[in-house]
Order: C-alpha cells, then sequence, then structure tokens
C-alpha cells in the first residue's frame, strides 16, 4: 500500500492541470464571441447590409477593411460581428428553450411514476428518430425561413436529448436518501424537485447547455449555408458561407472567415462544457479524489 | 565557374526534356479531345430542373430550353434573316388579307413510330390556344377556326390580322404533338423533331438519343445527356474537369469566376442575346405611381451590373427587351424617364410622407442571380427613407405568392425571365399576368402591334407599348443580360435558338 500511494497521488494535479487548460481556453473563447456580439451593439467598422459596389471584393489587408469586402463591397469584419448575434440568439435560444422544456419533462418522468416515464421516454424516443434537419426544413416550409423558426426547431429537436438525460441525473438524485428524508419529513413532490433535485442536477444541465448552444450555432449555421436560415438583413456565419459558395473562384478568403468563427466558437463552448462537466460532476470529483 | 559551364548542357538537357515533358502532356491535356467524341455522345449541363415537361402548362425556361425544337417541332421555323422554313408544316399560303392560314402538313412519323395527322395538328393548336400560359394562348387571340380540309391540309381563320398568331406558329405555341400520347406529355413528350427523349430523371438528367422517325437529315451526334447540375461552381468544375462538354447556358452568378477561372480561354465562350434574359423590379401597381417613380429613381442600373462583375455580357437598359428585339434601347436619357436620383427620390419620399408607409420586398433567397440584387435593393430604399421589410422566400413559395397570388401579395420584388412583351398584356383582368400588372394602354397598344400589317408599323407600334410600359413605373428594367455559353473547343455548330430559348442540339457536332 504504501508504494501505491506515492504513484496514484502525482497523478492528480497533472490532470487538473489538464482540466483547467481546456476550461481556461474554452472560457476564453467563449468570453471573446460574447464581447464581440455584445461590442457589435455599439460599434461596427461600417454597415455591413449597405452595399458599396466600389469596394467590392477587396483582399484581406486593406486598409479600412482588415478581412476585406464581399462580393458588394460589404465589410467581413462586420459581418462576422453581427453574424455573432445570430449565433448567440439562435443558439442560446433554441438550447434555452430544450432545457427548459427538457428540465419539465425530464424531472415529470423521474418522479412521476412509470406511466408518466413511459409516455414521456417514448415520446422521446419518437422525436429523436426524426432527423433534426428534416423537421428544420419542413418548419422553414411551413412556416418560411428565419430566425425564429430555427430556434424553434432546435428546441423541437434538442428537448429530447435533455429529457433524457435530465431524467437520468433526476433518477439518480431521486434515489439518494436525503430526498428519502425529505418525504418522510412530509414535502411534496414538487418541492423535493425543486428544493432538491434541480440544485443537484444544476452541473448536468449547465454542461449539457453549453454542448447544445455550440451545437445550436452548428445547427443553424448549416441551415443558413442550405437558405432556410435567417435572411438579410439579419446575418449568420452560414448565410456568409452560402454567398462565399459563388466567390470561390474567385475570392478564396471569404469562405474562410465564417467557417474559422464557426470552428473557434464551437470548440470553445465544447472546451467550456468539458472544463465545466469536469469541475461540477460530482462523480468526476470523487474519481478523481 | 568550371563545375557551372561543365554542368550546364545537363541542366540543359534537363529543361529542355522537362520542357518537351511538359508540352508533351500538357499540349495533350489541352487538345485532348471529348472522350465523347469518338462515341458520337455529348454531356451538357443545365443549372434548373424544370419539374414537369408539359410545356402547354409551363414555360420555365428550364424546360424550353431542351424539349422545343429537339423533341417537340412547331408548324414552321422562323430563320435568323427573317425567313421562314417548313417545320411540321412542308408548305403553307397566306392570304392576301393575312386572315386565313393553310398548312400543309408532312408525310411524317411522330418519335413513338404513330404517323402525323391532321388531327394530331388540330388537337395541338386547340391544346396551345386554351393554354394557360399566356405566351401560348396570346397567339390565338384572333383565331376562329381551326378546321380540317383533307388528310394533309389545315386551315386556320383569324378575325383579323395577328403578328401574334404567325410568330407564334414558329413559337411553343405552335408546337405539334401526337393527341394519343398527350397523358403523358410532363414526363415524355412525344413530337416530330430529331431527337426522342429517352429519359428524363427529376433533378437528374435528361436523355436524348437520334429519333429515327426523323424527317429531316439525322443529327451529327446521337446520343445526348444533359445533366441537371444546379450548384454553378459545380458545373463549371465538371467543365473543367473534362466530365461534360458543354454548359450551355450559364447565369451571371457565374460570369464573373468563369472569367477569373479563364473558362473563356480554355473554352468556346458562345454569347447570344436571345438565350439572355432582362433582369427587372416590379413594383405592385397598387402602390401610388409617385412613389413608383420615386422607387424607380433609387436604382442605380450601374451598381448593379458592377455587382455582377460582367459588365462584358450585360448592358444597363430601362427598356424590357433583349438587344435582339429591335425596340430595345440601353440605357440614356431619351429612354430612361425616371433615371438614377437618390437625392430627388428622398426629397419625393420626404415631402409625400411615403417613408411611413410600411412596404413588402418578396425576395426569392434560393436563386442567386436575383438574391444579389435584392442585396442592394432592400438597404438602398431603406436608406432613401422607405420603411421596407424583406420577406425572404424560397422558390416554392415564390411561385404560390408572386404567381398566382391575388391580389398581388407583394409590393416589390426583382426578377429575371423571358423579354417577351405579351406577358404584361391583360385583354381582361383575370388574364393579367404573373404580377397581376394591367394596363389598358399598354394592351392596347400591342393590340394594334398585333394588326401591323408591315413591319415597319409593327415596329413602331411595339417602341409605344415599351415607352408606356416604362412610363408606368410597375416593371422597371435594369439590366439586360446575353445568353453566355461554354462549350468544350471540339465542340462546334452552336447557333442562335430558333423555337424560343430552345438549345439546338442537331446543330452541334464534333
Amino acid at each position: 500500500m504504501s508504494t501505491i500511494a506515492p504513484t496514484a497521488r502525482p497523478i492528480r494535479p497533472k490532470r487538473r492541470l489538464q482540466l483547467n487548460a481546456s476550461l481556461v481556453v474554452g472560457v476564453a473563447l467563449t468570453i471573446g464571441f460574447l464581447v464581440i456580439a455584445i461590442v457589435s451593439f455599439f460599434w461596427l467598422p461600417s454597415n455591413p447590409n449597405i452595399p458599396v459596389i466600389k469596394d467590392r471584393l477587396l483582399p484581406p489587408g486593406t486598409a479600412g477593411h482588415l478581412l476585406g469586402t464581399d462580393v458588394l463591397g460589404r465589410d467581413v469584419i462586420a459581418q462576422l460581428m453581427v453574424g455573432s448575434r445570430t449565433s448567440i440568439l439562435v443558439g442560446a435560444g433554441g438550447a434555452s428553450i430544450a432545457l427548459i422544456l427538457g428540465t419539465i419533462t425530464g424531472l415529470a418522468a423521474a418522479a412521476y411514476g412509470k406511466i408518466a416515464d413511459e409516455l414521456i421516454s417514448r415520446g422521446a424516443d419518437i422525436m429523436l428518430s426524426i432527423p433534426g434537419m428534416v423537421t428544420a426544413l419542413v418548419l422553414a416550409a411551413t412556416m418560411g425561413s428565419g430566425a425564429l423558426t430555427t430556434i424553434l426547431a432546435l428546441s423541437a429537436f434538442f428537448t429530447p436529448s435533455f429529457t433524457r438525460v435530465i431524467r437520468s441525473a433526476a433518477l439518480s438524485v431521486l434515489q439518494e436518501d436525503f430526498i428519502t428524508a425529505a418525504r418522510l419529513y412530509g414535502r411534496g413532490k414538487l418541492f423535493i424537485l425543486a428544493r432538491h433535485v434541480l440544485p443537484n442536477i444544476a452541473g448536468v444541465m449547465i454542461v449539457q447547455f453549453t454542448l447544445y448552444f455550440a451545437a445550436g450555432i452548428l445547427t443553424e449555421a448549416g441551415l443558413s449555408y442550405l437558405g432556410v436560415g435567417v435572411t438579410r438583413p439579419q446575418i449568420s456565419w452560414g448565410m456568409m458561407l452560402n454567398e462565399a459558395q459563388q466567390q470561390v473562384g474567385i475570392s478564396s478568403p471569404l469562405a474562410v472567415w465564417p467557417g474559422l468563427a464557426i470552428v473557434f466558437v464551437v470548440l470553445g463552448l465544447n472546451l467550456l462544457g468539458d472544463g465545466l462537466r469536469d469541475v461540477l460532476d460530482p462523480k468526476l470529483k470523487r474519481r478523481t479524489a | 565557374m568550371p563545375k557551372l559551364i561543365a554542368m550546364q548542357p545537363k541542366r540543359l538537357g534537363a529543361i529542355a526534356a522537362a520542357t518537351i515533358m511538359l508540352a508533351a502532356f500538357g499540349g495533350a491535356e489541352a487538345l485532348a479531345a471529348s472522350p465523347r467524341a469518338t462515341e458520337n455522345k455529348m454531356i451538357l449541363v443545365a443549372r434548373q430542373d424544370p419539374g414537369t415537361l408539359d410545356y402547354v402548362t409551363s414555360n420555365l425556361t428550364a424546360l424550353r430550353l431542351w424539349i422545343p425544337s429537339n423533341v417537340v417541332e412547331p408548324l414552321v421555323y422562323f430563320e435568323k434573316d427573317g425567313t421562314v422554313t417548313p417545320g411540321v408544316a412542308e408548305s403553307w399560303t397566306i392570304s392576301d388579307d393575312r386572315l386565313t392560314y393553310v398548312f400543309t402538313i408532312r408525310e411524317a412519323k411522330f418519335s413513338n413510330g404513330a404517323p402525323l395527322t391532321v388531327e394530331d395538328v388540330i388537337y395541338s393548336l386547340n391544346t396551345m390556344k386554351s393554354s394557360p400560359v399566356l405566351q401560348n394562348s396570346a397567339a390565338y387571340n384572333a383565331v376562329t377556326a381551326i378546321e380540317k380540309v383533307d388528310d394533309r391540309t389545315v386551315k386556320v381563320t383569324l378575325s383579323r390580322p395577328s403578328q401574334a398568331f404567325w410568330a407564334g406558329m414558329g413559337s411553343t405555341a405552335g408546337l405539334i404533338q401526337p393527341e394519343a400520347a398527350a397523358g403523358s406529355i410532363a414526363t415524355d413528350p412525344i413530337g416530330t423533331g430529331p431527337y426522342k427523349l429517352v429519359k428524363y430523371t427529376t433533378n437528374s438528367a435528361f436523355e436524348f438519343t437520334a429519333n429515327p422517325e426523323y424527317w429531316g437529315p439525322a443529327p451529327a451526334i446521337k446520343d445526348v445527356t444533359v445533366r441537371i447540375v444546379t450548384d454553378g461552381t459545380a458545373g463549371l468544375n465538371a467543365l473543367e474537369a473534362g466530365e461534360v462538354d458543354a454548359i450551355p447556358v450559364n447565369t451571371i452568378d457565374l460570369w464573373e469566376q468563369l472569367v477569373k477561372r479563364e473558362f473563356d480561354k480554355k473554352f468556346t465562350l458562345v454569347t447570344d442575346p436571345q438565350i439572355g434574359e432582362p433582369t427587372y423590379a416590379v413594383i405592385n401597381q397598387k402602390i401610388d405611381p409617385e412613389l413608383r417613380q420615386a422607387i424607380a429613381g433609387t436604382l442605380d442600373r450601374q451598381a448593379y451590373n458592377d455587382a455582377f462583375g460582367a459588365a462584358w455580357g450585360a448592358e444597363n437598359t430601362c427598356t424590357f427587351a433583349l438587344p435582339n428585339q429591335p425596340w430595345y434601347q440601353p440605357e440614356n436619357a431619351e429612354s430612361c424617364p425616371y433615371p438614377y436620383d437618390l437625392e430627388g427620390a428622398m426629397k419625393t419620399i420626404l415631402e409625400k410622407g411615403f417613408n411611413t408607409l410600411p412596404l413588402e420586398y418578396a425576395s426569392l433567397s434560393d436563386v442567386p442571380d436575383l438574391s444579389l440584387p435584392a442585396d442592394i435593393m432592400v438597404p438602398t430604399l431603406q436608406a432613401a427613407g422607405l420603411n421596407v421589410t424583406r420577406n425572404a422566400i424560397d422558390l416554392a413559395r415564390y411561385s404560390q405568392l408572386i404567381f398566382q397570388g391575388r391580389p398581388p401579395q407583394f409590393d416589390i420584388t426583382v426578377m429575371s425571365g423571358d423579354a417577351e412583351p405579351g406577358q404584361w398584356s391583360c385583354p381582361t383582368p383575370d388574364k393579367a399576368g404573373w404580377s397581376t400588372y394591367c394596363s389598358a394602354d399598354y394592351t392596347d397598344a400591342l393590340a394594334q402591334a398585333d394588326v401591323a400589317t408591315s413591319d415597319e408599323e409593327y415596329l413602331a407600334l411595339m417602341q409605344k407599348a415599351a415607352d408606356i410600359l416604362r412610363k408606368d413605373a410597375v416593371i422597371v428594367p435594369l439590366i439586360a443580360k446575353k445568353g453566355v455559353g461554354l462549350f468544350d473547343v471540339d465542340l462546334k455548330g452552336f447557333t442562335e435558338p430558333k423555337v424560343a430559348v430552345a438549345v439546338e442540339l442537331r446543330a452541334l457536332h464534333w
């Protein structure tokens, strides 16, 4: 035993350092993304929707247009900045609605008996069997494309996943002794769920939210790329990719910038989610302790 | 130095060898004939899928590029020099008062082997007379009777002389189909043309082969495949890779790329106004005429032209026509009643209080050569002080909203399409075109042109009609785009379309 402890203990700081590094990078990228979006409300290099034909297709590095201009002479940086707003609106909007609905249904499935559990779980299974992109395309065809449609589509196919995860986490907490104690003390189900279960699954919820926020941004970009997401005057990075597609043979960097923006933001949110999971997940904490 | 001198011959030899190799392989690549040339085949690219091949009920360019003239023929052909040559009709006579046309139908067979009969001709003309496509049915406005004279002769009687009728007999309005096969026209149109359609796979390809029953000389290339490649860049890549032999129609959004990638040097570039299209704004006729004129004044045609970076193939114009139409005029002070004047437009908008009026711009989101003008037009209208919102919709919703919307479901939009002036005529309001534009003056001018007895009179009346259209500021032309085609350098014989915009496959040869 005395030989095991010295070899096992030195691993801990290294592991923590790795986890913290991913959290730090994730936080840095995500804060950078949020700051850019906030700044875009107060300052933009130029109007991202007003064409300036004489400045069309300026290369990166041009004075006043660090990343160049698009086919109508609109500044790429200004478009990327406004595009970050759309990403936040749609990604966070879709993930938030799904989080709220998924939490309600997940807790109900966990706490309100077998029939409720079966109904909700099988409902979630059915919804998960429908490809999310198809849901989005159908909604876009019936309601018209736009940010609201995309948010609804995202919440429709994120909610079942949230339901499953919340249900699973809640079931685990509901088996704890302090829950039994609360029941014996006469507390109702709603009180137990709100006072004891929710705080104990908050970490899982936050982690899931960050991951689905990233997935929402990716899906929104995909839908806008296909032409069924947002349309101008709103700007999306996926829309910028779509517009750049016709210019690939003329001005290749136009397709690079929105692509890089998507990569960094999604990477940042995923690292943030991973880092938060490492910090907040009690099981992981126990394992590393 | 000695070492250098000693090595020079070797280096020179290596350079010479490399040069020869490059010349041999590079040159071979540049000169390599398409593999289809030896097999007497060709593969072409189309940008759009028509969805239906029923040319009676649809006038989509995506359909009219391939089926008329190649598969289904009209009664006569109008040649470039103005002469009229036989089609399904081998001869014809026109009475002096231009009220009676007698067509002698040739002894021929349809591509399905069925004999061509007078009954088929009468059926076809009557079908087109009741076609929901205005360009087809308008040709028959003056027709009072279509009768069989004998087994090879058909007589058409008109109530008044009609330029549109005679022109229609050489266009889609005069296409002849077998009555017995009319039920399958949407997927398998039959005709007497040089090719027969072997297979049409939606969103994939048309396959044609030479029609063994064709009455004329067999086409030079026996088998033709038209691949539907909606992504323009992918189409250009396929041409560059030698996977296809030609893209007969390249939309304007590809022109700049086409030049930058030197396709115009590596392939044969043809420009032809006849398969070109005007791009024009459409303003709801219900909008105050002064506001329509102010909106027209915000349209900087040069900006639209520059935005596509292809001034070599498009011209600024205020006339709803293409340069091959005699009443066409490029943008100038005389032909533009509402030239670009943003400050003047802003003043009018403010003075008349138009800035408080909510306006909706219907924008087609999935067609690049129409979404780009919208990207310019909407911010410009907003900058001019108008309260414009952009309703971006896909082609399916656009068709429903714009083409079928009664009353008009939009305030402003931009379109690109046929330069056929007759599409804006409206003998009765219910016959109004897809924009629901209806002008009695314009319709009268076209009707007068239709009964013109000389080319000069016809031209003068068409110019009068074009002028009415301009001043009305409902249909506001921006640019006239030529048809731009790219062909393998060994694929020769491209000729201007005889029937509307149809690509004449029979004329092409290796």
